[in-house]
């Protein structure tokens, strides 16, 4: 079981994909053997958050009793907003990269490969409309609610907003992503006429594995961390709200 | 050209066009079935003297195998994903002989256009036709009305198409479609 005296070196030890997490955190590497709560007091993160994000992860173990702890709200917003930046960064230029020299490697097949890119296309822009809407409205609100909680205060036109797009509504409109990535792997795994380029085509379906497995989990930080936290306090910042005397 | 009668037995219209197109140019004869079973052997083909059934799998038991090769026939049962090539294991060759390779080979020589299409069994007939609906962008009610058959029903295929081809989304099944020659990339929004 992982806990703050754990080293991080033996988290990574005992699964590669915490490097991913330390990468977006912009952890670097070398850091001896420091446990995971000096790694945090370190780099400013609050680490019953890293804790339980890795345990998420790492085992799939579900978060309990969040609802109490809103001010792992801010550090929980931060590190969606890497992973959005990482995805676009990491795995997508680097899917496309591969498709690339697939293409430049095998001319030849240029329609075949013209569906795996107009495919992958497709998805990338769902994805970014997606990431963009968190982003630019989801994670504002959350942020904007966590800073009224705060100052235990509630605009009125804040109080509205609450009322007319709480988070309920991000909840129930949630895309699954994770479908399309899914198809895009059993069409090369099972229906196309496989590759000379086979390393090219293995590290495609390799990225296309570890970007499903990571949005879903992000999904589930959502859902599970995120959206109970914020239900709990859109409540409290409701009852800050004093009618038309602020 | 080998005088060997070549009896093609496949559920899809377009899997036994697109045999039927293949093997035609290399043997005397080659007739096409959707359905057999022992009586039909029985009372048409057991006659022929040099035959090769080349069969979908759901056709095949073990009862039936044993009667046709004890007539001396060939015997070819085609997976559900076979893709034209007999050496990826993906025909089984129930009675192999020289003649069954060569017939094979005859398959596996075909164009890459043309073996796609012969893996598209893995989708019944009626399955196919709703799929092509699907990656022309239909709706369910559509694809109900052009088929003469209820929404419930576009449905329940559209459910067993994903189950069997592991593929959910629109997009990702006007791929499938593509590749499969069940439509055209020209008329597809991938």
């Amino acid at each position: 079981m992982i806990n703050l005296t754990t080293k991080l070196s033996d988290l990574i030890h005992a699964d590669v994909f915490a490097l991913s997490i330390l990468q977006r955190l912009e952890i670097p590497l070398g850091f001896g053997d420091m446990t995971i709560e000096e790694i945090c007091h370190k780099h400013h993160l609050h680490p019953q958050f890293f804790l339980r994000m890795t345990r998420l992860f790492l085992y799939g173990e579900m978060p309990e009793e969040v609802e109490n702890e809103p001010d792992l709200l801010p550090h929980l917003i931060d590190y969606l907003q890497c992973t959005h930046k990482f995805y676009l960064i990491n795995h997508v230029p680097l899917i496309e990269k591969y498709i690339g020299l697939i293409l430049k490697n095998e001319p030849h097949r240029s329609n075949d490969i013209s569906l795996l890119i107009r495919f992958f296309e497709k998805y990338k822009k769902e994805l970014i409309t997606h990431l963009e809407n968190e982003d630019q409205q989801v994670f504002p609100y959350v942020l904007r609610l966590h800073q009224c909680y705060e100052k235990k205060e509630c605009a009125p036109e804040f109080y509205q907003e609450i009322l007319s797009n709480p988070v309920a509504g991000f909840e129930e409109t949630h895309d699954n992503l994770d479908e399309k990535l899914n198809d895009l792997k059993n069409i090369i795994i099972k229906y196309l006429p496989s590759f000379q380029s086979e390393h090219e085509i293995h590290q495609i379906l390799i990225l296309l594995f570890q970007l499903e497995k990571d949005i879903f989990q992000h999904a589930q930080l959502e859902d599970l961390l995120m959206v109970p936290v914020v239900k709990k306090i859109e409540i409290a910042v409701l009852s800050f709200y004093r009618g038309g005397d602020q | 050209m080998k005088q060997f009668v070549i009896c093609v037995v496949a559920d899809s219209t377009e899997q036994r066009q697109r045999l039927t197109c293949v093997l035609c140019p290399h043997y005397q004869k080659v007739l096409s079935f959707s359905d057999i079973d022992l009586n039909f052997y029985k009372k048409h083909l057991m006659g022929f003297e040099n035959l090769c059934l080349i069969v979908s799998s759901q056709f095949i038991n073990d009862w039936f195998a044993d009667v046709v090769r004890a007539n001396h026939h060939h015997l070819i049962q085609l997976a559900d994903d076979f893709t034209g090539n007999y050496r990826e294991t993906e025909a089984i060759i129930l009675r192999a002989d020289s003649t069954d390779v060569e017939i094979l080979e005859t398959l596996s020589n075909v164009s890459e256009e043309d073996k796609r299409v012969v893996i598209s069994s893995a989708l019944s007939e009626r399955e196919t036709e709703v799929l092509r609906h699907v990656a022309l962008g239909l709706s369910n009610k559509e694809i109900a009305d052009k088929l003469f058959i209820s929404p419930h029903t576009v449905i329940t295929h559209r459910k067993n198409i994903t189950a069997r081809l592991g593929i959910k989304s629109i997009s990702g099944l006007t791929v499938y479609a593509i590749l499969k020659n069940i439509i055209s990339m020209d008329d597809a929004d991938v």
